[in-house]
């Protein structure tokens, strides 16, 4: 099978799309977003090509023209392929990328090599590639991209020890951490300062986030329990309480991107009820969005990436605010419209309709092909509530509305939802709320540290030898899942026609679903000369579905 | 019962004065009743209040002859009060520490269990988790063991609902860890319910039979990965020499006494049962108490097996604290030894 593709093949900004992986000026991104990767649209972006690059595997090149120059100028860093043999095996996988073609060294090594590339040389390349315009391709053998196993090796930062990544954004990781003093779980976004610099007004996000979460303690609101530099690898590590996933895994993980009325209600009573907190210390969130709203254990609802978020002067005589740069979908039209002042409250307010709106129905109540677009139909004219919202439930649709009004100041306060008459009501229990997806295959979200203080404190007793395995192998192992995949969903059909009254049984044949697809449709669209990441994660999430979910919000209208 | 004005009391001595507040024994002047009062301030924080307030909540919910009860609590000035009454010889990690400094002896170690698993029975009924339980919350009175410490507790009924399972996204006091259940550590979706209290009971019994507390010397990190393996401490008697306990025991340990003694089978086999790594296989507290090992405690009670030992504490050389020297001769005069509530 040959596949060619191109990483920087164009993505037309979709509509809708609620990713905070897209928003290039948001400083923050969206926090622990729990396996959320970015979606393979984002490939044109620069920022987001670097974050692909993951710790979990060293990727090993091992071909006879595969020549990597470790020990070049970043400038000059390039991988040499030459392709074109006659005798190339079926199993082709096209690499794109802006290489050097230099076949004079392949006479200096005429034996067949083993370059070791490591994290940094990774992200070198990658480097090198984006910084380049022009795009050619050359072959690999899928057989010669060799993986290695990274060997799980405890890594402490402080007092904390490191886990497994939990979510990428502009800005950096976000990893899984243990407090080694009294065992806690807890996430740490680790900030670089060369990241932080890409990003316009990055490194003043940053202060202005970690000066604003200092200040706020509430049980809705993610805490942030430290903040630590390392001067020396110019990073920044913000340790912060772990929340074991987020409002919009949720609901991507069910195949009608919903979840039940009175699920919502719930969440949307902790929403306002962090809202409220916030407004009265003066801060206004400005980037509400499911993808920022995550839940503890215990189903607290926390609200979190305070990277675009304001805090008024304590003098200022209202909420007037300059600046909105949260997520185009959930913008009111007032910054929609691009008004130069608006008032900042309504703004979260707005915010909170859409997030509601969307958590209950699904659906968005602006869509467009692309921003532009997008951002043209919320500022066009005051929403309407549809017919069918007004079927699903009277009173929420005229909450909807109410929250929805383009007008600022006819637009529903905190103080005028918390006495409406759905968010008084409890509503009826209409069956099993959804779950928080598994994790890797993990349904109860175990901590990722623990592996690799198994590995610190018995390592010696399994020393395991070093595992390798190739580019062919992965594919391989994706189309044997993707087969199973389809077998279970063929069965699940047959199940769910047997018993099709119970609606609630559905998720894990989208799951399956999806991991089919991703194995067969998104393969291609994988940027190839991404070895050491794209591959890696690919070859990481054999059995997610992550890779179809993240098209999910872009509807094209 | 209890007057509200402090004048009406005499504080005696300070039992403990901790950064929570201070404890004191005292005598209630009116019908000379000997009792223990804590005082706390409450003008610094006003979180503190709430806490105080959820705490007295908690234990009045509790009415069992084996639970700690507060017999009263008011406000004098700026102080908090709570009256509880004063239990004879303390807590029982203050005992291990000065008079059983090698473990009790089984048939009491029996008593002491039977007594604090009908309390952990009432609480488990009442949809309580006691959630830190160890031989510091036991409190051991002159006929009976009291448990106590119920500011860890947390309850399953919530608005109104029983949830299934607790979760805990901090796992609690980095003190009590060592005592905690794997599947509280995890700190997972699966939550945990009140069976990790037996667990904490595993351990508590493993504490008082061999005279320290399991993982002692071992790093957190290493405990919490040994009890996620199922690797568990063992009793240290005959059966256990040369095993490999050597991860837990302490260097001060007077390894010749351990190695002489001998605990049942049946003691052997409720530790087992109590430290079992799944929760679902754990016995409830109600089942527990059907063990064979409880059989020990038929024609006995604590009573009788204290006055049995008073001989022996007395005879012993190794008490050097005086106070102790005197409460192990006569419980009426003991003093000095700490309190946990």
């Amino acid at each position: 099978m040959t596949v060619t593709s191109t990483h920087t093949m164009e993505a037309p900004v979709k509509a809708g799309h609620p990713h905070h992986h897209h928003q290039g000026s948001g400083g923050g991104g969206g926090v622990q977003q729990l396996g959320s990767i970015k979606s393979v649209e984002g490939a044109g972006k620069e920022p987001l090509e670097e974050d692909r690059v993951d710790d979990e595997m060293t990727v090993l090149l091992a071909n006879t023209n595969f020549h990597y120059d470790a020990a070049s100028e970043i400038d000059e860093a390039f991988v040499e392929l030459t392709a074109g043999e006659a005798e190339e095996p079926a199993d082709r996988v096209a690499v794109a990328g802006s290489f050097y073609n230099e076949p004079e060294l392949l006479e200096e090594h005429p034996h067949p090599q083993v370059t070791w590339l490591d994290d940094d040389e990774i992200e070198t390349l990658d480097r090198v590639t984006l910084d380049m315009g022009n795009v050619f391709f050359n072959r690999v053998d899928s057989q010669d991209i060799i993986y290695q196993q990274k060997k799980k090796n405890i890594k402490m930062v402080g007092k904390y020890i490191m886990g497994d990544v939990l979510g990428e954004g502009s800005y950096g990781k976000v990893k899984e951490a243990m407090n080694s003093e009294d065992l806690c779980r807890l996430a740490v976004k680790i900030l670089t300062k060369r990241k932080l610099r890409r990003i316009p007004n990055g490194e003043q996000n940053v202060t202005r986030e970690i000066h604003l979460l200092k200040q706020l303690k509430h049980p809705n609101i993610v805490e942030l329990v430290d903040v630590l530099y390392n001067e020396e690898k110019q990073k920044m590590y913000l340790v912060m309480e772990y929340c074991v996933g987020g409002l919009q895994e949720m609901v991507d993980y069910q195949p009608d991107k919903k979840m039940p009325l009175f699920q919502a209600h719930g969440y949307f009573h902790q929403l306002v009820d962090g809202l409220e907190y916030l407004h009265s210390c003066r801060v206004i969130h400005k980037d509400i969005k499911p993808g920022n709203l995550l839940l503890s254990l215990d189903q607290t609802l926390k609200i979190s990436d305070f990277g675009v978020a304001e805090q008024l002067d304590l003098f200022s005589p209202d909420d007037t605010c300059t600046t909105g740069q949260g997520s185009p979908a959930f913008q009111p039209p007032e910054i929609a419209n691009g008004h130069e002042t608006f008032a900042g409250f309504k703004v979260d307010i707005w915010s909170s309709g859409v997030t509601l709106f969307n958590l209950a129905t699904g659906q968005y109540p602006f869509e467009g092909d692309n921003i532009y677009r997008l951002l043209e139909n919320i500022g066009r004219a005051q929403w309407v509530a549809p017919d069918w919202l007004y079927e699903l439930d009277p009173d929420f649709a005229k909450l909807i509305l109410g929250m929805l009004q383009a007008d600022p100041s006819a637009r529903l306060s905190l103080q005028q939802i918390r006495k409406d008459t759905w968010f008084i009501a409890s509503p009826t229990v209409t069956g099993p709320p959804i779950p928080i997806p598994p994790l890797k295959g993990d349904k109860y979200r175990c901590s990722t540290v623990l592996p690799y203080l198994e590995a610190y404190h018995y390592g010696s007793e399994h020393d395991q030898e070093d595992v390798y395995f190739t580019e062919h192998d992965v594919n391989q192992e994706l189309a044997r899942q993707a087969a199973a995949a389809a077998s279970e969903i063929r069965a699940k059909q047959s199940a769910a026609a047997h018993a099709a009254c119970h609606p609630y049984e559905h998720p894990s044949t989208s799951a399956a679903a999806a991991a089919a697809a991703s194995a067969n449709g998104n393969r291609d669209e994988m940027p190839p000369k991404k070895k050491g990441s794209a591959l890696k994660r690919r070859a990481k999430k054999l059995t997610s579905c992550i890779s179809v979910r993240k098209l999910s919000h872009c509807r094209t209208s | 019962m209890f007057s509200n004005n402090i004048s009406d009391y005499k504080l005696n001595s300070t039992i403990k004065a901790g950064t929570f507040g201070t404890v004191y024994k005292a005598n209630y002047l009116n019908s000379n009743k000997c009792i223990v009062i804590k005082k706390i301030s409450v003008e610094q924080q006003a979180d503190k209040v709430t806490r105080i307030c959820e705490d007295v909540l908690k234990c009045r919910q509790f009415q069992h002859t084996n639970i700690n009860s507060l017999l009263h609590c008011f406000v004098d000035k700026n102080d908090v009060y709570l009256v509880f009454p004063f239990i004879c010889f303390g807590n029982c990690q203050t005992l291990l520490e000065n008079v059983f400094t090698s473990g009790f002896p089984e048939i009491l170690i029996a008593l002491i269990f039977k007594d604090i698993m009908s309390a952990l029975v009432y609480i488990h009924s009442h949809h309580f988790v006691h959630g830190s339980l160890r031989a510091k919350s036991i409190l051991l009175d002159r006929n009976k063991a009291i448990l106590s410490n119920f500011r860890d507790s947390r309850s399953f009924i919530n608005q109104g609902k029983r949830d299934k399972v607790l979760y805990g996204s901090t796992v609690g006091k980095a003190e009590n860890l060592n005592w905690t259940a794997p599947e509280i550590l995890y700190q997972n979706l699966n939550g945990y319910t009140e069976k990790s209290d037996l667990y904490s009971i595993g351990i508590t019994s493993y504490e008082m039979a061999n005279g320290f507390q399991p993982f002692l010397d071992s790093e957190l990190t290493f405990m919490c990965t040994e009890k996620i393996r199922g690797n568990l401490p063992s009793l240290s008697d005959k059966s256990s020499q040369g095993l490999s306990s050597v991860h837990y025991s302490r260097d001060a340990v007077p390894g010749a006494t351990n190695n002489q003694r001998t605990f049942s089978d049946d003691f052997h086999q409720y530790m087992e049962i109590c430290l079992n790594k799944n929760p679902t296989c754990r016995w409830s507290a109600q089942k527990l108490m059907t063990h064979s090992f409880f059989k020990q405690c038929r024609n006995s009670s604590i009573s009788d097996q204290l006055k049995g030992l008073n001989f022996d504490l007395q005879s012993c050389t190794y008490i050097k604290d005086e106070p102790l020297r005197a409460a192990s001769a006569s419980v009426k005069h003991l003093e000095d030894i700490k309190w946990c509530f």
